[in-house]
């Protein structure tokens, strides 16, 4: 009984050492259980790889009792366990993986897992607000967004820059403070990643004191001298939600100068700050404060 | 409107019939709240701001001695009337901690209050003093808590 396990167990393992996966993406294409490729195997690759890539010089018949394949000006022939490649007989029960370069299949053999590689970037291109990317093949790549970083990475393997490349390779990057996808395009062989970004905010700084326009649009900076505090405008029920946006906004570029200051915030109805605007009233507790304020206030502003 | 002001009325009898226990917002030497409780009787309100304005020893106040001229529940808002010459003399902070120590005083103890105006010498006025807004309503959501982070 145990001697009939152990064979078992070795007819497992062996079957699993000299099987052959062939992936096209993350799903299997073909799968052997043995160490070769058998013609239907062969014929399943180059049907794909002619289908994905548009390349109509893959052909098949049969002739008599024989099959053939013809792709890329190779003609693979099979008839009664006998396989011919462009007339040089193969010496082997099946049809090596390698044959698969023969037809210009390109592809990354890796423990048993073949992956065929489906994939070429041709270009990524940007132009204006628009990363643009032209590819062969299936669309084998993800374009992420995170915080102002637009990310172009591989999903899987695949042909870039005449190299084949691993999944998770970053392709492309873009970093630009505040940027945001807005839309995305896909056609056949193109993928188009909008891009927005917010414009540069127009503000305006004043001590505190100076008259302000109460219809001003621009973001309002008011300057004063305390103990290192940013205020901000409350809402206020009376407005029925018409304050809620300038009060987030505010809020936001209060707490933002706060942390880059280290100083408090204070939510107070400061009468000089516009109503429905976005604006804040820092008290600085010095000149020297001050001017790294206007830096600060540069940098959060573009 | 009737319904409200006998409810309004009857609240404020309660209050003057039994010893009430509030909370006193104060400020410590770095202007950080302080909560004093104090048992109470008659008038709650006026209580409130009579104890506002005496603060324990080693702790400040900005709210006056009498600064408060009347006030009103009307529904779950409530108008407090303020004497303008007792906020004469404010200064910037003065002006923010008086609001500050009031409202939130005034959010703490009576929980069906929803927002709070102030006026100014029984009139609508722009500003408190000379920065701070008071022509709208303060929200129970902003001042239930400490505004100051």
């Amino acid at each position: 009984m145990k001697k009939l396990m152990i064979v078992i167990m070795a007819l497992g393992f062996s079957s699993l050492a000299f099987s052959i996966e062939i992936f096209a993406g993350n799903e299997v294409l073909v799968r052997t259980t043995e160490f070769h490729l058998d013609f239907e195997d062969v014929r399943k690759v180059l049907s794909y790889i002619s289908s994905v890539f548009q390349d109509d010089s893959f052909k098949e018949g049969t002739i008599g009792s024989m099959r053939y394949v013809e792709f890329r000006k190779h003609v693979l022939l099979h008839t009664d366990g006998i396989y011919v490649l462009d007339d040089e007989r193969i010496l082997a029960d099946g049809v090596p993986v390698d044959v698969l370069k023969r037809f210009g299949i390109e592809y990354v053999q890796n423990d048993g897992k073949v992956y065929i590689v489906d994939c070429e970037i041709l270009a990524v291109k940007e132009l204006e607000k628009t990363v643009q990317i032209d590819f062969r093949g299936v669309r084998r790549f993800d374009v992420l967004e995170d915080s102002g970083t637009l990310k172009i990475v591989a999903a899987s393997w695949l042909k870039f820059k005449q190299e084949t490349v691993p999944p998770k390779t970053i392709l492309y990057r873009l970093e630009e403070r505040g940027m945001r996808i807005a839309k995305i395009a896909e056609e056949p062989g193109q993928v188009r990643v909008m891009l927005e970004t917010p414009a540069r905010r127009d503000y305006l700084v004043k001590d505190l004191g100076e008259k302000v326009d109460p219809y001003e649009k621009r973001v309002v900076f008011l300057i004063g001298y305390g103990d290192g505090r940013v205020i901000y405008r409350n809402y206020t029920r009376d407005l029925k939600g018409l304050d809620f946006v300038s009060y987030s906004q505010s809020k936001k570029l209060a707490q933002e100068i706060a942390q880059s200051m280290n100083y408090k915030v204070e939510e107070c109805p400061i009468y000089d700050l516009p109503l429905g605007g976005v604006g804040v009233l820092v008290l600085v507790r010095s000149e020297q404060e001050r001017e790294k304020l206007l830096e600060i206030i540069e940098k959060v502003m573009q | 409107m009737r319904k409200i002001l006998s409810i309004s009325s009857a609240l404020i009898t309660v209050m003057f019939l039994f010893a009430v226990e509030v909370k006193v917002c104060y400020l410590n030497e770095k202007l950080s709240p302080v909560i004093k409780t104090f048992e109470v009787e008659g008038d709650v309100v006026t209580a409130i701001f009579q104890k506002l304005a005496s603060p324990p020893q080693g702790l400040r106040t900005y709210v006056p001695s009498g600064v408060l001229r009347a006030y009103f529940f009307v529904g779950n808002t409530m108008i407090i009337d303020l004497e303008g010459n007792k906020l004469k003399g404010f200064s910037f902070e003065g002006e923010r901690y008086f609001l500050h120590q009031v409202l939130y005083t005034i959010f703490v103890n009576f929980r069906n209050v929803a927002s709070v105006y102030f006026i100014v010498d029984d009139e609508r006025k722009n500003v408190l003093v000379r920065y701070v807004d008071i022509r709208f309503s303060f929200p129970r959501e902003v001042w239930e808590k400490w505004p100051i982070r």
